[in-house]
This record gives structure tokens, C-alpha cells and sequence, in this order.
């Protein structure tokens, strides 16, 4: 399976394994889903978009978590959770999910900034904040 | 027979007289359990459609959008459909199930999925009579 796609599920993954109080809402196309491009309400949605590479990592990704509540205080308390998370570490192993079983790929991992920065983004009918990361995959060596 | 009872026979009476549409209405309800559904992969991913019947009456509304190529030889075009249904078919909670999503079938076995971007019902004495769906077409 592509590197491409193992970041993609492991970052997902990773967010849906360690944040069991609210729902990860992953955005993607599906033509066999064709509600799974919507963004919900009352979870923390993640969506993926620009993808560069080079010679010194194998890519980066950016990444926006838009947390989105119909209420502002809970919206704080997602916010923090997901920040809590991030700030831990600022990495998760790189894991290939083809197969039904995760398994590692040897010497990969997924690196992020630790400066994460949530805006908010007008709307007249919930609270939504936004953030932008790089999720980049580098070697353990 | 209660008055609201009796529009909803007149209406299924009225899509009967209307007859079949030139494609087939489908509720598809695709469900994914087990695994690791979040990222697409999940144990298990059920598909199951139902046929409502009546059979609801449409429209296409506006112009049509030129799509992408479909296959090298051809291409869709996107539109938006305005769906009638008798609640005899279908209820209103079906259609706001997140998972269920509308498929037209032609005679040839092609398929359209639509996406339900509303779901409008007319109500008589508490008790709904009709019911509106306007559907986006994902063209695939």
C-alpha cells in the first residue's frame, strides 16, 4: 500500500484510537458513500488535501482538524483534547491497514508540528474552529 | 377512513396513474461494521437496497452540469431531482438516516446515486401525506 495512504490512515487512526469522548468524522470522497464529503456537526473532522514531495522525506501532507459543535463550550473542550493529543509526542508510527490487521512499516513515522494553531470560522448555525498541520513522513533512522 | 388516509390513498392512486418513471427509485442503506470504518476499511460493508412502493414520481430540475468522463467513452452530467414519495413508501426518518442515499436504475442496470440534500414533508391533521426530496446527482 501506498506511503500516501498509510499516513493517511494511521493520522486518522491514531486521532480515532485516543479520542474516545467525541467522534472522528474522516472527509473523503466515497461514490459508494457519497455523504462521506459532509462534515458533521458535533465531531472533529478531518480532512486531507495538498500532497508534496522531495528527496529528504517521502511526503507531506496537509491536514485540517475543524472542530464543530453546537455548543462553543464544548467546542473548548474538543479543541483541548485534540491539542492535548497532538502536543504528546508529535508523531505516531507509520501503519499499514491493507490487510485488516494494522502492521508497522519499518522505519517510517508521521511527524507534525506542535504548533497548532485553531481559528475560528463564522457560521450562523454552530461553533467551528480550524486547524491547519503538516503531517510529514520521515525514516526512524 | 380518516381524511389524512384518504389523500394518501389518492395520491398513491395518482402515482400509479403516472406509472413507472423512465428509471427505477431505489433506498440504498450501505452500513460498514467491524475493522476500521473511520479510514474506509472496515470488516465488513453491507449494501442493501429497497425498492419503495409506490413507486415515487421525479423531475429533473434546472440545467444540467457537463461532469468528468465517466469512462474514456463517456460522460455524465450532474443535476439535481425533485422526488415525491407516498409515505406509504417510504417515512420521513429513512431518508434522514445518514446512511441511506438514492439510486436511479435504468433499464440497462446503470446506476446514478444521489446525495439528499432536503427532505420536505406535507402534513394534513399531524399525519403526513406527501413527501419532497430534492437529491443531487453524484454522477457515478
Amino acid at each position: 500500500m501506498s506511503t500516501l495512504r498509510n499516513s493517511r490512515d494511521s493520522f486518522v487512526q491514531f486521532l480515532v484510537d485516543n479520542i474516545t469522548d467525541y467522534e472522528i468524522h474522516h472527509l473523503h470522497y466515497d461514490a459508494a458513500d457519497p455523504n462521506s464529503n459532509i462534515p458533521q456537526v458535533n465531531a472533529i473532522n478531518v480532512a486531507f488535501h495538498n500532497v508534496d514531495t522531495s528527496s529528504h522525506a517521502p511526503s507531506t501532507r496537509l491536514v485540517t482538524i475543524d472542530v464543530i459543535s453546537d455548543s462553543e463550550y464544548t467546542a473548548d473542550d474538543m479543541v483541548e483534547k485534540v491539542a492535548h493529543l497532538l502536543y504528546q509526542g508529535a508523531q505516531t508510527p507509520l501503519l499499514d491497514y491493507s490487510s485488516g490487521t494494522p502492521v508497522s512499516v519499518s522505519n517510517l513515522r508521521i511527524n507534525w508540528d506542535t504548533e497548532i494553531k485553531f481559528r475560528t470560522v463564522h457560521s450562523d448555525n454552530y461553533f467551528h474552529l480550524s486547524a491547519l498541520l503538516h503531517l510529514t513522513v520521515v525514516s526512524t533512522y | 377512513m380518516n381524511k389524512a388516509a384518504y389523500i394518501i390513498k389518492r395520491v398513491d392512486n395518482a402515482f400509479k396513474r403516472i406509472g413507472g418513471m423512465s428509471k427505477t427509485v431505489l433506498l440504498r442503506t450501505v452500513t460498514m461494521t467491524g475493522g476500521f470504518p473511520s479510514i474506509g476499511r472496515p470488516g465488513t460493508r453491507t449494501s442493501t437496497d429497497k425498492t419503495p412502493n409506490p413507486q415515487p414520481v421525479y423531475r429533473q430540475l434546472g440545467n444540467h452540469i457537463a461532469m468528468e468522463l465517466s469512462t474514456a467513452g463517456k460522460q455524465y452530467s450532474a443535476n439535481d431531482y425533485r422526488i415525491i414519495f407516498s409515505p406509504n413508501a417510504v417515512k420521513v426518518t429513512d431518508l434522514e438516516d445518514t446512511n441511506v442515499c438514492i439510486i436511479l436504475r435504468d433499464a440497462l442496470g446503470a446506476e446514478e446515486i444521489l446525495r439528499i440534500i432536503n427532505v420536505n414533508s406535507q402534513s394534513f391533521q399531524g399525519q403526513d401525506v406527501v413527501i419532497e426530496v430534492i437529491a443531487r446527482s453524484t454522477a457515478l
